[in-house]
């Protein structure tokens, strides 16, 4: 079975999800250039792009301090788990936010130097000494290419391609690139700032993330030991997944696990035909049974047998739908044991 | 794997709890104080 490049699979829910986003970050941008020009100090007047490069970088570093809130908030309170689901779209706008900030920046400060504006970003200033005046940009350069590199491999050929663990590993290099962005901010803007406004959001912020992460982690034994805590999977919003067809989604070991919809019910099996360990998943149901796309080998919903007389068996999951998503155990069943299908609503 | 990608995750978040306020605290504290650039000259009549 090969890592196959397939484009993202819009749904319903991943589109209203990004508008939400891009209306949300149309409004912030267009409300701070509106409101910015009013509260600049007297003495230190800022231009339209200066202004500009301060909405779009409140604008990334608001983003991702929602992002890291995501996943803590998520684990101490299901309803949230909407919000886990398309984070990467979430994390890729961010990316796209603090690009735009970047070349504000490279535009206002580099516009008019004889140097490549790179080189001259890299090469003019380096009082490392001193904390006013310290060369801040290279902390949010840093930033930046953590955002680029999460957001490259955000797809899922390179989770499927690199493997869970490693595309995990990688992906919380995220916490540097905010502890990057914190920095970047604290000797940048939060030194010029005349106003507490902006030394408050921050404090706020990383307050909250900071608090929400050690709350987090802080439930996890004590729901492990209530037996609340078994690791479900988010695999997607049921109603993504197609009227007998599949989607594919990984455990954290990478197995692959094939999530079947067959008459508004949802059944999952390893995704590995016993036969030849083709894609289940890239298969359909036929005639209630899954049917692998290779050489039609097919198994039951309910319990991944093959109909007699064969006698071929393929691991089962428990599934759960909350909220409109599928949830998945990733431990699965002895093969052939019988897992009642889950209704969609 | 899972548990300790979970380990590691809540090892890291001890450490960025007390080093993200601290970095911001630290940089507020640490801001100049008073004027650091002089007032702009106004050139002309007030408009």
């Amino acid at each position: 079975m090969s890592a196959r490049y397939v484009p993202v699979g819009w749904n319903a829910t991943k589109i209203v999800y990004d508008l939400v986003l891009l209306a949300a970050i149309g409004i912030y941008v267009a409300v701070f250039l509106r409101l910015a020009p009013r509260f600049q100090h007297v003495t230190l007047p800022l231009d339209d792009y200066a202004i500009r490069m301060a909405a779009f970088g409140t604008c990334a570093f608001l983003l991702l301090t929602l992002i890291l809130c995501i996943g803590p908030l998520a684990r101490l309170d299901r309803r949230f788990l909407p919000l886990l689901y398309n984070r990467r779209h979430f994390g890729v706008l961010t990316c796209a936010v603090a690009a735009t900030h970047a070349s504000a920046a490279l535009d206002w400060y580099f516009a008019y130097s004889p140097l490549d504006p790179f080189v001259a970003l890299l090469s003019g200033n380096t009082s490392f000494g001193r904390v006013h005046g310290f060369p801040f940009e290279l902390f949010g350069i840093a930033a930046l290419l953590v955002l680029l590199l999460l957001a490259a491999t955000s797809h899922d050929f390179w989770l499927s391609f690199l493997t869970p663990p490693v595309w995990k590993a990688l992906h919380m290099s995220l916490y540097g690139g905010y502890l990057a962005a914190v920095l970047h901010v604290s000797l940048g803007a939060l030194q010029e700032a005349r106003n507490p406004l902006l030394g408050v959001v921050v404090m706020l912020g990383v307050g909250v993330v900071a608090a929400l992460h050690l709350a987090a982690a802080r439930q996890e034994p004590a729901a492990a030991a209530r037996g609340e805590n078994s690791p479900w999977l988010v695999a997607g919003p049921a109603a993504a997944i197609p009227e007998g067809q599949a989607i594919v989604v990984h455990r954290a070991d990478g197995e692959p696990v094939a999530i079947f919809r067959y008459q508004d019910r949802l059944s999952a099996v390893s995704n590995l035909c016993a036969h030849q360990n083709g894609p289940l998943g890239e298969g359909q149901v036929v005639n209630g049974c899954i049917t692998c796309p290779w050489h039609g080998f097919q198994y039951r919903l309910e319990d991944g047998c093959a109909p007699p007389p064969y006698t071929e068996k393929l691991p089962t999951y428990r599934l759960r739908v909350e909220h409109g998503l599928v949830l998945l155990d990733p431990n699965p069943n002895p093969p052939g044991t019988r897992v009642e299908p889950v209704a969609v609503s | 794997m899972r548990r300790r990608h979970r380990a590691a995750h809540r090892a890291i978040w001890l450490v960025l709890a007390v080093l993200l306020p601290a970095t911001v605290l630290l940089a507020l504290a640490l801001r100049p104080s008073g004027p650091v650039e002089a007032p702009a000259i106004r050139l002309g009549p007030e408009p």
